[in-house]
């Protein structure tokens, strides 16, 4: 049986298996697919903040690892785990990096990781998936999703592109609402390399 | 209830403006050296502390755009004094008149032409657009001296024109203050 696989992850990630989808553009079974894999350096994970009045604050966080077990027998239960270091924001402008990384934002001097632990994949199409898990920052918890698409796929690599929208309220970190929004939107596209 | 200015003093109108722009005046220097002197550079106190400098600028602005309508359209009461310090006063009122619009709009270009691009929501209820200037740390660093050194400078002003009131109160004994007061304590002052 030829199955179709699409995997996530990052402060999202996760695996999809539709054993009946037709999916022309990525040729790898689940099988041949699954196993473990990390998060390369060369992922980027961007996010935004938008403001009131149009625009807002966008930067990216250079700092991460990351991995995903792909489970062949049953994708639901791959496994994503990421964390990212707060202190390697950069939104192009000092002040403000500043600012994220102080105690008003990320106090990065007190908690240093930002970490991603999934819950449970559900597929949600032939390369698609939300991987619900728990976000940890601040030494606060919160549950939430992230939608991964299956980009690309090499030897011994898959790309994913996560999306999702985390509330800063739940980490104390809503400094600044309602001139910035609450919603921080990530969007990351993960390069993830065959342990 | 008297509205307006005569000869001989002044109506509710400049009164209440002048008291409610001296309030609000005084408030924004506090805030102003608060923020950028006292409180720590990044917390989440001194962003708000920003943003209601920005907002009470702003009302400011607003109300010494008014007081100066008013006073362009008013009888100017006469001077009290009798002495030289007539022209002093005229001369620092009508400093004191330009001032807070000055310090305002220099306000409302250091937030224009800042990098960060933090928007002005004042109140949170209204956004104030940006002025359409080139944002850039140069002109950033420029504006904020202009508005450093207009407000510190008015601020002096003030404290002149604050005393020179008081002098005007308890040397000279002229009324000068009274007739500024809200108009319930004039009468208790004056005549009764
Ligand atoms: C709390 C301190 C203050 C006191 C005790 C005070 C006192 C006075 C008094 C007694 C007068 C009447 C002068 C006269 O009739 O000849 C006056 C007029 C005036 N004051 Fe003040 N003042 C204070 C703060 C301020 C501030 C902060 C400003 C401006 C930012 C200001 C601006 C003016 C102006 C423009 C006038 C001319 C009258 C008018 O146009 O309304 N004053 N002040
Ligand atoms: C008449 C009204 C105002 C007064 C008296 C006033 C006074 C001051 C003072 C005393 C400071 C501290 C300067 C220093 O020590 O470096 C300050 C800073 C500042 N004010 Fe105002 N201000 C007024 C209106 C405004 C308005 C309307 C805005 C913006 C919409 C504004 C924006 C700022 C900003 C951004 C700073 C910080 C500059 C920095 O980063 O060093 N101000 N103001």
């Amino acid at each position: 049986m030829r199955a179709w696989v699409i995997g996530a992850m990052a402060v999202a990630g996760a695996t999809l298996y539709g054993p009946t989808a037709v999916s022309p553009s990525f040729a790898i079974t689940l099988e041949e697919a699954a196993g473990s894999y990390r998060v390369a350096d060369n992922s980027q994970i961007r996010f935004s903040v938008d403001q009131v009045g149009g625009g807002g604050i966008a930067g990216q966080f250079a700092t991460f690892t990351g991995t995903l077990q792909l489970n062949a027998a049953d994708p639901s239960r791959s496994v994503v785990v990421f964390d990212l270091y707060p202190e390697s924001v950069s939104t192009g402008q000092q002040r403000i990096d500043d600012f994220l990384r102080s105690a008003a934002v990320f106090d990065t001097a007190h908690y240093d990781v930002v970490s991603f632990r999934s819950i449970d994949v559900r597929l949600t199409g032939p390369d698609t998936a939300v991987v619900h898990g728990i976000v940890t920052a601040r030494g606060k918890s919160a549950e939430a999703d992230f939608d991964v698409a299956l980009t690309g796929e090499g030897p011994g690599s898959l790309q994913f592109r996560v999306t999702g929208d985390i509330m800063r309220s739940p980490f104390g970190m809503e400094v600044g609402t309602p001139i910035y929004s609450n919603v921080v939107r990530f969007d990351m596209q993960l390069e993830t390399m065959r342990r | 209830m008297r509205l307006r200015n005569d000869r001989e003093g002044y109506g509710s109108v400049s009164i209440g403006l002048h008291w409610l722009i001296a309030i609000v005046f005084l408030a924004e220097i506090l805030l102003g050296v608060a923020m950028t002197r006292i409180l720590p550079e990044t917390a989440v106190a001194t962003f708000w502390a920003y943003q209601w400098h920005k907002s009470f600028g702003l009302l400011l602005l607003f109300l010494s755009a008014l007081r100066l309508v008013w006073v362009l359209v008013e009888t100017r009461p006469v001077d009290l004094t009798g002495h030289g310090s007539a022209l002093a006063a005229g001369v620092v009122h009508r400093y004191l008149l330009f001032a807070p619009i000055l310090i305002a709009l220099a306000g409302w270009i250091i937030v224009s032409v800042s990098p960060l691009a933090i928007p002005t929501f004042a109140f949170n209820l209204v956004v104030v657009p940006h002025l359409p200037l080139v944002p850039g740390d140069e002109a950033e660093r420029r504006a904020i001296a202009v508005h450093r050194w207009l407000a510190y400078g008015t601020a002096i002003i003030v404290a002149i024109h604050i005393a020179a009131a008081l002098m005007h109160q308890f040397l000279w004994r002229d009324g000068t203050m009274t007739r500024m007061l809200p108009r319930r304590r004039q009468s208790a002052g004056n005549d009764r």
